[in-house]
């Protein structure tokens, strides 16, 4: 037989009582103690200095009435046993250094006595198999006013399926956090969904840095935004999320943006200037394309990261600022450190969390839960509900999952794409016709370069076979030169450029316009597909 | 190896506690199934248990199946020890349950015997302290021992905490007893027994009692306040008849009116008068085991269903002569030969 070990915490009210009418009173860690068919062989009293003379009856009354059971009391100094972090480390730190034994002892967590944060802080920890045992709750059986019978316990074993309704109750607050950091997007990919179950833990617990790696648009400022918006919902945080891509510093004025400076400090510094990392105290710094830093500016960073203080420019008092670090990159760091571009004491400091985000090319299961989002956006921004037509949609989805799709900018392109779409859609709906302008447009800004493709997106195989290579030739270069002009006017300028100049009229929109219908094309034709 | 079935009769912990005493009495190992079958929580409960490891202390038995819920016991008994001993009972169960399971053992050995119970002595569903004291004691006095008790402090549901020590002269061959006439009675002794409670509880109690019985009484002399640890009251009736002492109890627990606590005293104590039958129901039950030792008879009043199983547990230990003969509907002659 294993032994049953109780531990619960001394209930500062309801255990209450001095005189011998205490024995009258529903007392929980009495009962506990005293049913006839539930014998404990020891007893953890937690209980808190304040109340070590109640810890003594308690103590003496356990013993009393239960002298099969060897009563230990233990001191756990809880400041506030409403703060839910309090509880929860003082909780936890016992969880670790408490002797368990589960193989020759049988643990019951006491929940009856304590605040309401102790009693959510040891589902929690006894839930997650930090406390090794199951939950026991004494009750009072009353009847208007009057006790009835004897109190009689519950013992809640969370392994048993039937509390799954009630962790799954807890669970939702940890799911609504990960929803959170996902912008609500119910994304399916499973590597990203574990990245960002580990990137709520960590952005709940840790104050480490974290470095978000990924591709361009893989939403790595909206990620940053989201922890801190994350962090600030559970007060981890009370400062601000200051955020700078560095690429957008890269002048001279660089370390005066991030650090301040004096006024006076160099020319121009005619006042005082706040730095970005003093703004960011006690809130997160979010420093996107990171490897675009200056090294004398990686430097003053490491310093401030690890000192928690710096000097502004120009100023020999030195300032301090407590921050959270998230860096963004879409270069490897590590090639960057082997070139000498990058420092690598800085980078090990900032690699703490690292995550990388996976692009839409590598998350295409979520591509259609990110086009809900997107048109989402759209219409909070625009106050139009626009929506695909079923065939529009499963062309545009076919496409966006085909080779021929490569999301070069990722997120960023699926966001302009829909935003594009949904600009032009008639009725707010979009139609097949929008989704085919649309791939084109998408084919041609991934592949900028490759205009040949034109003659064959503008005329039809068999149109091609009818036109001579030197008539193709000379049509490709002049629509090049179309696509790249707003009017047909700026396009005969453009073309006619040397003998416009020598004529009194000038009629050149009207030439091309005849050159392009020799070939059975129209200006709209183009402008369509650019 | 003796089987007893749990269910049996009375099928509580009756039988546990009888079937204790008479393997440890006759050596004999016993195993006990279906303990407390039928009850709401079936199977060894805390003072059940707390039986079963008096016994097994002062036999050095081998026990099996001696935990909370099991339904199934095994008892192996050795040598009995006499000497001292303490045992403490949890939730302020009744000190004297443990202590008729160990008093028939020990009484029949060749040294003393000196024990310290710790727990509830004056329980509702057991006999109190000075039931035993009073009227059980002198019996066993006829037969040879001499046991002798002491209230050190009281304890009542739900505090506990009562001390009691006892002392125990052991006789090996016992004097036979006969209580066969109910003789005159001599007197009624009311007593209130109280702690932690208000004097007006007991005003009321000794009211009802003067009243109801037509008795005449200085409170004063009918009162003892004690100093148990938690609040507590009783009230005792004691009847005193040519023969010996029979006392019967009235237990309060909160939100009983004390009226009513008084009443239930006088209603046994009249039925007892108008029954005439000497021995009451439980001390018959408490007698069954030394009697079977002690020989005689005992005029009864209809055999409870504790006895009725008392003498059928005895039965499977001991080929023993127990003859039961019910005169009339009031009375029932046990012969023990």
């Amino acid at each position: 037989m294993k032994k049953k070990v109780s531990i619960g915490f001394l209930g500062t009210t309801l255990d209450k009582g001095q005189n011998p009418h205490r024995w009258e009173k529903w007392r929980p860690t009495i009962d506990l103690h005293s049913f006839d068919d539930l014998v404990f062989d020891r007893f953890e009293l937690l209980y808190d200095q304040r109340y070590s003379k109640l810890c003594d009856v308690i103590y003496k009354d356990v013993q009393q009435i239960s002298p099969e059971t060897l009563v230990n009391k233990h001191l756990l100094p809880i400041a506030s046993p409403w703060d839910f972090e309090d509880v929860f480390s003082t909780l936890y730190d016992f969880s670790k250094a408490y002797p368990f034994d589960p193989d020759n002892e049988e643990y019951y967590f006491h929940i009856t006595t304590g605040t309401h944060v102790v009693q959510i802080c040891l589902f929690l920890l006894t839930e997650s198999r930090n406390l090794p045992g199951t939950l026991i709750q004494v009750h009072p059986n009353w009847k208007r006013g009057k006790m009835v019978s004897e109190p009689s316990y519950s013992i809640i074993d969370l392994d048993l399926s039937k509390y799954d309704p009630l962790i799954s109750r807890f669970h939702k607050q940890s799911i609504e956090a990960t929803s959170f950091l996902k912008s609500g997007i119910e994304t399916k990919n499973k590597a990203f969904n574990n990245l960002i179950d580990e990137i709520e833990k960590v952005s709940i617990y840790s104050k480490h840095p974290l470095l978000l790696m990924g591709p361009t648009g893989a939403g790595k400022s909206l990620l940053a935004k989201r922890i801190f918006e994350l962090k600030k919902k559970r007060h981890k945080v009370s400062g601000e999320l200051v955020q700078i891509n560095c690429a957008t510093i890269r002048s001279d004025t660089a370390s005066s943006t991030l650090f301040g400076h004096k006024r006076g400090s160099f020319t121009g510094a005619i006042t005082d200037r706040v730095g970005l990392i003093k703004a960011a105290h006690k809130g997160i710094l979010f420093l996107d394309e990171i490897s675009e830093l200056g090294l004398q500016e990686q430097a003053m960073l490491l310093h401030a990261l690890e000192e928690k203080t710096f000097y502004p420019l120009g100023s020999d008092k030195q300032e301090s600022s407590d921050f959270q670090i998230i860096a963004g990159t879409n270069i490897d760091l590590e090639h960057l450190v082997s070139l000498g571009l990058f420092r690598k004491d800085l980078l090990a400091r900032i690699n703490m969390w690292t995550f990388q985000l996976p692009g839409l090319v590598d998350r295409k299961e979520d591509i259609s839960a990110n086009i809900n989002f997107e048109l989402d956006q759209f219409e909070k921004s625009e106050n139009r509900r626009v929506t695909f037509n079923k065939e529009a949609i499963n062309k545009y989805l076919k496409f966006a999952l085909s080779k021929q799709a490569t999301w070069k900018a990722s997120f960023r392109d699926l966001n302009s794409s829909i935003i594009r779409m949904a600009t032009l859609a008639q009725n707010s709906r979009i139609n097949t016709q929008n989704v085919e302008q649309e791939i084109q447009r998408l084919i041609k800004s991934w592949n900028p370069a490759n205009h040949n493709n034109l003659l064959s997106t503008l005329l039809t195989k068999d149109q091609l076979e009818k036109i001579d290579l030197f008539d193709q030739l000379q049509l490709q270069s002049i629509l090049k030169v179309c696509s790249q002009c707003d009017s047909l006017a700026q396009a005969g300028k453009e073309l006619f450029a040397v003998t416009r100049n020598s004529k009194s009229t000038n009629n050149d929109s009207d030439r091309i316009r005849k050159y392009l219908a020799k070939f059975g094309l129209n200006w709209k034709q183009i402008k369509d597909v650019y | 190896m003796i089987k007893i079935d749990g269910s049996f009769g009375e099928g509580g912990g009756q039988i546990l506690r009888s079937s204790l005493s008479l393997s440890m009495l006759t050596k004999q190992s016993f195993e006990i199934n279906n303990i407390r079958s039928g009850r709401s929580k079936p199977g060894l409960l805390r003072q059940h248990l707390t039986a079963v490891k008096a016994a097994t202390q002062i036999s050095n038995a081998k026990v099996e199946g001696d935990y909370i819920g099991s339904t199934t016991l095994k008892f192996f008994p050795q040598e009995i020890v006499s000497g001292k001993y303490e045992f403490k009972i949890g939730s302020a169960g009744s000190c004297m349950l443990v202590l008729q399971t160990v008093l028939p053992v020990l009484m029949l050995q060749e040294s003393k015997s000196e024990i310290y119970l710790e727990g509830g002595t004056h329980n509702p569903m057991a006999p109190p302290f000075d039931f035993l004291d009073k009227t059980f004691l002198p019996i066993l006095k006829k037969m040879g021992v001499d046991v002798n008790m002491k209230l050190l402090r009281p304890g009542f549901y739900p505090a506990g905490g009562g001390q009691v020590l006892v002392e125990i002269n052991p006789c090996k061959t016992l004097n036979s007893v006969n209580i066969d006439s109910f003789g005159e009675i001599n007197s009624i002794k009311p007593r209130v027994l109280f702690s932690n409670l208000p004097h007006q509880v007991v005003r009321r109690e000794l009211s009802t009692i003067r009243k109801k019985l037509n008795l005449s009484f200085d409170d004063r002399d009918c009162t003892i306040e004690t100093n148990a640890l938690g609040p507590g009251n009783i009230v005792e009736l004691e009847v005193e008849t040519d023969q010996f002492n029979q006392c019967f109890y009235g237990f309060a627990f909160k939100g009983k009116k004390a009226e009513l606590v008084a009443q239930n005293c006088i209603d046994q104590v009249k039925d007892y008068i108008a029954c005439k039958a000497p021995v009451g129901e439980y001390l018959c039950d408490q007698l069954i085991i030394p009697m079977m030792y002690a020989k005689g008879h005992l005029l009864c009043s209809p055999l409870s269903m504790h006895s009725k199983t008392n003498i059928e547990v005895v039965k499977k230990f001991v080929d023993a002569k127990i003859v039961v003969e019910e005169l009339n509907e009031q009375h029932t002659l046990l012969r023990f030969l």
